[in-house]
């Protein structure tokens, strides 16, 4: 089940929010939100569903085990070394877990081209989605145990609705279970809450539905026409609208998600901070799928030792970990290709070329990281078969447009659809928005700190759909900011309303998770 | 204030999102005033019964894609106004792309984004974009099927006058407000040269090509492939003038239907433009008896009332389609014929307005519609059954044919050779 559909939207939600809310103990909430959340799963995967209350038992126990206090006589470093082999078991069990589903077959082939026999069966299993998603939730939650920083959750009902809690449970974002831990038992629903959760999730689904979707036609159609049928304008056109899809795919999915949960009473971290708006690819990383940045970083590249090393073994270590990136982001070659792209990239801007960067004008800035990041869409996006022919287009190898006339391509058709998406990644509207907040009731407007750094990005959590915030609104002025916001709810309303119209019409609808 | 907002904004979308469920329940309990069914879509519908089939498990209900995919689409089917609400988004769309096309310099472009339908504003246009000769059509085209079965009855059955009339759809004339725009159109050439020159001396060739824009414009119909049935009469006075049929000029006619929206306006959900149903009247064709075999409508006599006086294919603008082009494998007595001819005639729905025209001039007339249902014999085995005395083909190409009556096509030996 995927959130843009008519079954999550029209059955599914309704009847988990309404018994959610009927429901008054904290308790029977927090039971009815796990069994929900397996029913999400299992409707596509009844047989991984195991494989998912599997994971939490194992990863409950593993935490239980790691927290028992040292025995009678027990030493600590008995205990400690106790704790640290419990802790590369649930590492292992993990990573073996979701190694298996996901790359069992790549590795399979992969070492049978090399050896050239079937040396290895290639299991061609299917991939239970979300696997990737949940084993980190599960390896964070385990690794902060074992670190101290959160108790292990005795409670394995809020374990499993913590791992398998549906709005983030396929698409993300990572949430860090200490992010969450205290939520279990005393998150605060609130009608404040709940309609800024609303919001929220409807901007998101106006974000998949009528921008992702939209830009994957024409993506979609120029990768199936090929680079000699579509020449330089249909192969920029059909990249630009692949960029566009898999920004807004992957934001206002998790928009829904956090917008899901705040209804909820959950605050989630936000994970997409307007990324094409970056100056730099060390910028683009800190706003784009920020908990997965984050997660690699407190979990791999810290431990390796982060920036307190040698030069050479900084740029080893970076390599390292955006190599896992890649490979976590698909089983395939270029996925891993793609994570070593912007390793060596963040390695130049770090050691080479990122102060005379930082020199240059704005506006140049910006198109070095548009430029880097589109290519770096390229690398994602086609296979090694796929990619050399189209890079051929690209650079004009086929000409303009190819064997196809311009009306053909279609690509004008999508003009208007560029304009609104190049809007929509920018801050504008919600700057727009809380600056006439500021206006109507007389106020100062004050911008927060510097986007991308971690306080301003905790700061944001409670915004409600901005992504900037306003000095504190006088009572005085309240009435006339409720009209405001009226006609921004009916606007909301209104948002809603068309993408249910685009859901329902059966308009195209791809689902661009199945490889996580 | 803001909380009573707050709780009005929230209640409102939570009604909204149930819609479509309260719909399908109220469609069950009060099946008059409520309905899943959709017009415009024909075959769609929200009966969630019809998606699970009896005695699915629960694990088949979690595990089955198809009964997935049945429910998604009987819950958006489910929606209230189902018709408006995709209408509705197709216009959202074409909005969006007429912006494009007019920064673009393009009059003509799709009727929503992946449409293979074109809105045309100059000449009140919904049209199919052309085909193109490395489609499979062009592909099916450069075969010569349907030509090569007809010489070759025309080869085995010299008693027997063959006529093939080269019957355009819209969507096949270089005057398809797309045949500029596309590479590679199917053109005229293309077209004589896989048909009139592969024909041989024994058949009789009408190539009834659009004559000209206005020919185009005012012979076919705006929202639809087909012909009108005016122009339909053009094209059988000119297979009479080679046949010696009665020829039907300047005809009583009867304007059936205004505001009909055709299938290119349905499939291309756009209802822009309106087309204008204009029938002629055949003089004694009251007296014709019609037997259908197979048919997907009643082979009804055209101009019919019904009892309120409005044309009966008036219902709803949707489905005179079905009722005044449906296709039929039906024969004709006509017992005020001055002869004891037998026509055979191998067609398909453009021929509908002008059957009783053609049945006029004979005893008996078989028509069938190879295209449109499964016909097992081959043309010849039609042929040795029938013993006509004509034969008239009116079509273009085997394409349609060869997919559902692909033994037709077969060139097969007489019956007694």
């Amino acid at each position: 089940m995927v959130f843009s559909s008519s079954t999550f939207l029209f059955a599914f939600l309704p009847v988990a929010l309404v018994v959610y809310f009927l429901l008054i103990k904290r308790e029977l909430r927090n039971i009815w939100l796990l069994v929900v959340s397996l029913a999400f799963y299992a409707w596509g995967e009844p047989v991984y569903v195991l494989l998912l209350l599997v994971s939490i038992a194992v990863n409950y126990l593993f935490a239980i085990c790691m927290a028992e206090k040292p025995k009678h006589g027990e030493m600590r470093q008995s205990a400690a070394r106790r704790n640290k082999a419990m802790l590369i078991l649930a590492v292992v069990f993990n990573i073996a877990v979701m190694g298996f589903f996901k790359y069992e077959g790549f590795l399979a082939e992969s070492i049978n081209s090399v050896v050239g026999s079937e040396l290895v069966p290639v299991l061609e299993l299917a991939l239970p989605i979300g696997i990737s998603f949940y084993t980190l939730q599960a390896l964070s939650y385990v690794i902060d145990v074992y670190r101290g920083q959160v108790p292990a959750q005795r409670n394995i009902l809020h374990l499993g609705m913590y791992i398998a809690c549906f709005p983030q449970l396929i698409a993300g974002p990572i949430v860090r279970y200490k992010t969450v831990a205290k939520q279990i038992l005393h998150r605060k629903e609130s009608l404040e809450r709940f309609t800024s959760g609303l919001r929220l999730f409807v901007v998101g689904l106006a974000k998949k539905v009528l921008l992702a979707n939209v830009c994957a036609l024409l993506a979609d159609k120029m990768l199936a026409m090929g680079g000699p049928s579509i020449g330089a304008i249909g192969a920029w056109a059909g990249l630009l609208a692949y960029t566009f899809q898999i920004f807004f795919d992957f934001s206002g999915y998790s928009d829904m998600a956090i917008g899901l949960g705040r209804m909820m009473g959950f605050e989630y971290l936000r994970n997409f901070n307007y990324p094409y708006i970056s100056k730099s690819i060390a910028e683009f990383w800190r706003r784009w799928h920020i908990s997965l940045y984050a997660f690699f970083r407190d979990y791999v590249y810290i431990p390796l030792g982060g920036s307190r090393v040698s030069t050479g073994r900084w740029v080893v270590n970076a390599l390292i970990v955006w190599g896992i990136t890649g490979l976590w982001h698909g089983a395939a070659w270029h996925y891993v290709l793609w994570g070593l792209y912007y390793g060596v990239l963040l390695i130049g801007e770090k050691l080479i070329w990122g102060k005379l960067l930082a020199k240059l004008p704005g506006v140049i800035q910006h198109l070095y990281a548009i430029f880097l990041f589109m290519l770096g869409w390229l690398i994602f996006w086609l296979s090694e078969d796929q990619l050399p022919q189209y890079a051929q287009a690209l650079v004009g190898g086929f000409g303009l447009t190819g064997t196809s006339t311009l009306w053909e391509l279609t690509v004008w058709e999508y003009i208007p659809v560029f304009g609104l998406c190049t809007l929509a990644s920018t801050p504008l509207i919600p700057m727009v928005w809380a600056r006439m907040k500021a206006w109507i009731v007389g106020v100062s407007y004050v911008p927060m700190k510097q986007a991308g750094s971690v306080a301003h990005v905790k700061s944001l959590a409670g915004a409600p759909l901005c992504s900037l915030e306003c000095v504190a609104v006088s009572k005085s002025k309240a009435a006339a900011l409720a009209v405001v916001e009226l006609a921004v709810d009916i606007a909301v309303l209104v948002l809603l309303a068309v993408c249910c119209a685009s859901l329902v019409s059966g308009s195209y609808n791809p689902f661009i998770y199945f490889q996580f | 204030m803001r909380e009573f907002i707050q709780i009005v904004f929230s209640v409102a979308a939570l009604i909204f999102v149930l819609l479509p469920v309260a719909n399908n329940v109220m469609s069950q309990v009060d099946p008059e005033n409520y309905t899943v069914e959709s017009k415009l879509t024909a075959g769609k519908t929200g009966s969630l019964e019809e998606v699970v089939p009896l005695g699915a498990t629960a694990l088949d209900v979690l595990s089955d894609k198809s009964i997935h995919e049945g429910i998604e689409a009987a819950l958006s089917a489910s929606a209230p106004c189902y018709d408006q609400v995709i209408l509705f988004n197709a216009a959202l769309q074409r909005t969006a792309i007429a912006q494009g096309a007019a920064l673009s310099g393009f009059s003509v472009y799709p009727t929503f984004f992946g449409s293979k339908y074109y809105h045309d504003d100059e000449n009140e246009i919904i049209g199919f974009i052309t085909y193109q000769r490395d489609s499979s059509v062009g592909k099916e085209m450069e075969k010569q099927k349907l030509m090569k079965v007809v010489n070759a009855i025309a080869s085995n059955n010299p008693d027997i006058r063959v006529c093939v009339d080269l019957v355009y759809t819209s969507r096949m004339t270089e005057y398809n407000s797309s045949f500029g725009l596309v590479s590679n159109p199917i053109n005229h050439d293309f077209i004589r040269a896989n048909t009139v020159d592969v024909l041989s001396d024994e058949v009789l060739v009408i190539d009834d090509y659009p004559e000209s824009q206005d020919d185009y414009v005012t012979g076919w119909i705006s929202t639809e492939h087909h012909w009108t049935p005016l122009r339909a009469l053009t094209s059988y006075n000119k297979v009479a003038s080679v046949m010696d049929w009665m020829e039907y000029h300047d005809p009583d006619t009867v304007a059936v239907v205004d505001g009909w929206y055709g299938s290119y306006a349905r499939m291309g959900l756009d209802m822009s433009f309106t087309s204008q149903m204009v029938d002629f009247v055949v003089p004694g064709a009251e007296s014709i008896q019609w037997k259908n075999y197979v048919t997907n409508s009643a082979m009804l006599p055209k101009n019919t009332m019904d009892e309120n006086g409005e044309p009966l294919f008036m219902d709803g603008s949707y489905m005179v389609y079905d009722r005044y082009y449906g296709s039929s494998y039906c024969e004709a007595i006509n017992e005020e014929a001055d002869n004891e001819r037998t026509c055979l005639v191998v067609c398909n729905s453009m021929i509908r307005p002008i059957k009783e025209a053609v049945a006029s001039n004979y005893y008996q007339t078989i028509f069938v519609d190879p295209s449109n249902y499964l016909v097992a014999q081959t043309f010849q085995g039609l042929v040795d059954k029938y013993a006509p005395d004509d034969v008239v083909i009116f079509g273009l190409e085997g394409r349609t044919i060869a997919q559902k009556s692909p033994n037709f096509l077969s060139v097969a030996k007489p019956a007694n050779e």
